[in-house]
């Protein structure tokens, strides 16, 4: 009996719902909670996540034909809520020693959220969590409460309240139509239920010209902060595509577009966090791609890779975020020669950033090696080389440009930035965990496969693959020594999308708000002196006539009659209203 | 083997040049901006949201040299104080008000220091408000009249620059004026009295309504003028008793001066004060239109003649900040100089003139107490006679 009650609650057990939970408690509680609360909650939401089976199951009916299904576990929620459950204990060691209480709960609350996105089994459980994690990660942008953070955390919110409210209102015309479950919708592409959905969901996956709220928001954050948002809401945004859209062939196309995009954006780049913010959008694109082609390996392929990027662009995100927690310092133009201050930072930094590039042994090289093969499997080979040449834009970009002028390239002694602040320990340790996993990936790809939603096993490590990726590093590395010069950053910004909503559509909106203002006061202004009128004269009719022709008219008709002319007059008015009144309540 | 792993060598080559090729020389060149391109427009608008936050009015409002916040429409008053530690302001645009301002300490503050440079004490605050209408001028300044009869031509040009007061004034006597002619009219063409004994109750409280404002504005027409003295006869008491007794007096003095008809009397003096009103509110308009102190709202060429009418040099490439600037920094040495010299605008400067604007209003009222009491004592006589009348006719009536 008691182990049929343990079995009952351990069924019902939901990671997300305890991170939430865990999140307001740290709010609520007092400051000295937040420390072992912050680290107790992913440790605990793990401990959950591997009690899960495929018979948890907690639902709550809403109505006799409505039922949400908060955890719908499969193997491909399996793998990402694997992947979550990691790197949430990461962060919460990270951020251990530099977060502030609030900052932390909601923190929990946003990756409990993503959680719940994940574990939804039903389209209002996915909409509800969908939007929590909207709110939560805003205030997560928000945290660092300076003014640059304030207006990027503003944009974000709104560019997510466009994304879920058109998800919103797809998922709605979809339960209509087709059902609470969350499926392939595929089959109904071309209805406005599917581009409603496909908009709300392409926001979150930060798919051009939807994306440029990631490279705005996401380096505003802190330090913990930044490492969070890299490592949720895009991959929920692509466990979603993989339910709903796998092997829509226009994606295919689109994510290799994606991909050279954001590295060619990711190349101009100035800021360390700005640009590992494109690569996110670049790794996403390859993902993308993978879930155009379709099939097993498709779909396993963009799960892999999201997994793995989870982890070496959390490491990257960590080690720039130590980099600025140390030196104050955000742009590459500001540093040089931290791996002499920073070894255990840079040695992470430049694992984790060959790992993203590809180079055989780390988990980047076995993660696109499914991607590869589903694109070419499918037939999509110049999409492949498109594929590959965004991963050049990756390596020149990440593994060459910031190694090189942030950490191992040559620098003065006197032109190294001083350590304002030493790191913690525990920001060192969760960037070696990390570092390792990815390492660990690299090392046992065949165990890695046996976790993806369709097993789908290749064996990237015959000579022929090997070469190439070694043929890719060498390649792709040899025109940037030939452009050493082209290649050094300057202190400036590249515009992106975002220019029409920070330029154009803020004027539009300054005007707007301008004339409606403008209106308002002279509304605001003439309404007093209307009102002051008003009373004056109908507290005092006489004063009616008193400009002008009083006289002759109390001359004319009513000196005879012992009562005032403003009295006649109110009376007129009055029973001109009440006539007024009364047809318009007849006539209506 | 080797030659896929050529042709992926290749690939990364040729990939790697296009994208350094493409991102750091074509886009370089049309993308990139200034590290400042958003934030300086973002903290621009910051800015400009947080000087208008509350107040859309603040370019309007500048500081005349006596300190107090003032333009030519719109004035800021202090109003009242919660728990000392919130202040709200009335501001008024054209007399009318328009809403409150909350202050808050840090901005008290400065409000203080501005009250401090301009020699007001707050405790005075609430009689400057009153004063305002009256322009700044009026209150320190220009000097108030020892006697009446030296100080009206002074006084009465001070008047002008007030054309609500004015108009208030011209409202009143007008009113006054035209009951009186009622009154006239109907008494002498034996018509009903109680309506214009009515009426004139009416205009007794019109009369003390804004007698607040006449007796201001009263003070510094002096005593030359026909209106000001009705109206001056008013605040003595009995105030639509006095109208009607001064306008009929008027009027009876003068037509039998003129020996004319008295309703030609009456035309040619509606025509005479609907002139006057007329004048006068252009005048008013005009002043208004030029503005004693300089504003941003004014022309360039307006505010470079003010300047040389103070004899102000303004070289050419000035804008209108900076000449508004020079005229306020020449007004306010000019007071300097004036305090140096004895002027009576020191630290009490508006307290002492509005002292003697009391004194001489105190002053007036007992020379004309005498006077005004006969007055007085006809209009009471009179209006016995009057009521005798009406009660005659009312018997006659009745017994009809």
């Amino acid at each position: 009996m008691t182990g049929i009650t343990f079995e009952t609650i351990k069924n019902m057990l939901h990671p997300g719902l305890i991170m939430i939970g865990f999140g307001v408690l740290v709010m609520l509680l007092p400051r000295p909670c937040r420390k072992p609360l912050g680290l107790i909650a992913p440790l605990t939401a793990t401990w959950a996540f591997f009690q899960m089976s495929e018979q948890s199951s907690l639902t709550y009916e809403l109505a006799s034909y409505i039922k949400m299904e908060f955890i719908h576990f499969d193997s491909l929620a399996y793998a990402f809520m694997l992947a979550f459950c990691i790197i949430a204990v990461l962060n919460g060691i990270y951020g251990e020693g530099i977060q502030h209480r609030y900052e932390c709960g909601m923190s929990l609350i946003y990756a409990g959220s993503v959680m719940g996105v994940v574990l939804a089994g039903d389209c209002i459980s996915l909409i509800i969590f969908w939007e929590i994690s909207a709110f939560a990660s805003t205030y997560v942008i928000f945290a660092k409460h300076d003014f640059v953070s304030a207006r990027a955390s503003f944009r974000y919110i709104l560019v997510h309240a466009f994304g879920g409210n058109m998800l919103l209102a797809g998922l709605i015309v979809y339960m209509f139509h087709y059902g609470n479950q969350i499926d392939n919708i595929l089959d109904i592409y071309g209805t406005p239920c599917f581009w409603l959905i496909a908009v709300g969901v392409a926001v979150n996956a930060a798919i051009p010209p939807l994306h440029a709220w990631l490279p705005d928001a996401y380096p505003e954050s802190t330090a913990t902060g930044t490492v969070y948002l890299s490592s949720f809401t895009t991959k929920a945004a692509i466990y979603l595509m993989i339910r709903m859209f796998a092997g829509m062939e226009v994606l295919v196309w689109m994510g290799a577009a994606i991909a050279i995009y954001a590295a060619c954006m990711a190349i101009m780049e100035n800021g360390l966090r700005r640009l590992l913010a494109y690569h996110i959008i670049s790794q996403l694109g390859m993902m993308i791609a993978a879930i155009g082609a379709g099939g097993e390996i498709g779909v396993d392929g963009a799960a892999a890779h999201a997994i793995t990027n989870i982890m070496f662009k959390g490491v990257l995100m960590m080690g720039a975020g130590a980099v600025i927690y140390a030196t104050g310092r955000s742009k590459i133009t500001e540093l040089c020669g931290m791996a002499k201050k920073m070894p255990v930072t840079a040695y992470c930094f430049l694992i984790s950033s060959l790992a993203i590039a590809g180079l055989p042994g780390l988990s980047g090289f076995v993660s696109k090696a499914l991607i590869m093969d589903a694109l070419n499997e499918g037939g999509y080979n110049i999409f492949a080389v498109a594929v590959t040449a965004g991963g050049v834009g990756t390596l020149l970009s990440i593994t060459l440009k910031i190694n090189y002028y942030v950490f191992f390239g040559p620098c003065d002694e006197s032109d190294i930035p001083e350590i304002e602040r030493q790191v913690p320990w525990t920001m060192n340790f969760a960037m070696i965990l990390g570092t390792v996993i990815t390492v660990l990936i690299g090392i046992f790809p065949a165990k890695f496969y046996s976790i993806m939603p369709n097993m789908t096993i290749v064996h990237p490590y015959h000579i022929g693959h090997v070469m190439e990726y070694i043929a890719i590093f060498a390649g792709g590395s040899i025109p940037f020594f030939l452009y050493l010069k082209k290649m050094k950053p300057h202190d400036e910004i590249s515009l992106d999308f975002d220019w029409f909503y920070r330029k154009p559509l803020n004027s539009l909106v300054l005007i707007i708000s301008k004339v409606i203002y403008s209106v308002y006061d002279w509304c605001d202004r003439h309404a007093a002196a209307f009102a002051g009128y008003l009373r004056t004269h109908f507290g005092d009719p006489y004063l009616w006539t008193r400009a002008n022709s009083n006289v002759r008219i109390r001359k004319l008709s009513l000196e005879n009659e012992n009562r005032l002319v403003g009295d006649m007059i109110s009376v007129i008015l009055a029973a001109f209203v009440i006539l007024i009144t009364g047809a318009a309540y007849i006539a209506g | 083997m080797i030659a896929e792993t050529l042709e992926y060598f290749v690939i990364a080559f040729i990939s790697s040049a296009v994208l350094i090729v493409l991102s750091k020389i074509i886009l370089q060149n049309l993308i990139r901006r200034p590290a400042d391109y958003y934030l300086a427009e973002e903290l621009k608008q910051e800015e400009m949201m947080l000087n208008s936050a509350g107040l859309s009015i603040t370019e309007e409002i500048e500081t005349n040299p006596e300190g107090e916040m003032t333009s030519e429409h719109i004035s800021v008053t202090p109003r009242f104080t919660v728990d000392e530690t919130v202040d709200m302001h009335l501001i008024e645009r054209e007399k009318v008000p328009e809403r409150f301002i909350e202050e808050s300490d840090h901005i008290k503050q400065s409000v203080d220091d501005i009250r401090e440079n301009a020699n007001a004490a707050s405790d005075e605050m609430k009689e400057i408000f009153r004063d305002f209408p009256e322009s700044p001028e009026l209150s320190g300044s220009s000097e108030t009249p020892e006697s009446p009869d030296e100080g009206s031509d002074k006084a009465g040009s001070d008047t002008d620059s007030i054309p609500e007061m004015d108009e208030l004034r011209e409202i009143i006597l007008g009113s006054a004026q035209a009951e009186a002619d009622t009154f006239e009219t109907d008494t002498k063409a034996d018509t009903f009295e109680t309506d214009s004994e009515a009426d004139t109750s009416e205009t007794r409280a019109e009369a003390d309504m804004f007698e607040a404002y006449t007796s201001e504005a009263e003070l510094k027409t002096g005593a030359g003028e026909a209106e000001s003295a009705e109206t001056e006869s008013a605040e003595a008491g009995g105030v639509a008793n006095a109208a009607e007794a001064g306008t009929e007096s008027g009027i009876a003095k003068s037509d039998e001066k003129a020996g004319k008809n008295p309703k030609e009397k009456k035309d040619l003096k509606e025509n005479k004060d609907t002139k006057e009103k007329k004048e006068k509110k252009d005048k008013g308009k005009g002043e208004r239109k030029r503005g004693r102190y300089p504003s941003i709202k004014m022309r360039k060429d307006e505010l470079l003649a003010m300047a040389a009418e103070r004899g102000i040099d303004v070289p050419d490439h000035f804008t209108k900040k900076e000449i508004i600037e020079l005229i306020n920094a020449n007004e306010s040495e000019d007071n300097k100089s004036r305090n140096k010299n004895g002027n009576n605008r020191n630290k009490d400067g508006n307290n002492r003139s509005r002292n003697k604007n009391n004194s001489n209003r105190n002053r007036k009222k007992k020379e004309d107490s005498g006077a005004k009491n006969n007055n007085n004592k006809k209009n009471t006589n009179k209006k016995q006679e009057q009521k005798q009348n009406k009660n005659q006719k009312q018997d006659k009536k009745q017994e009809k």
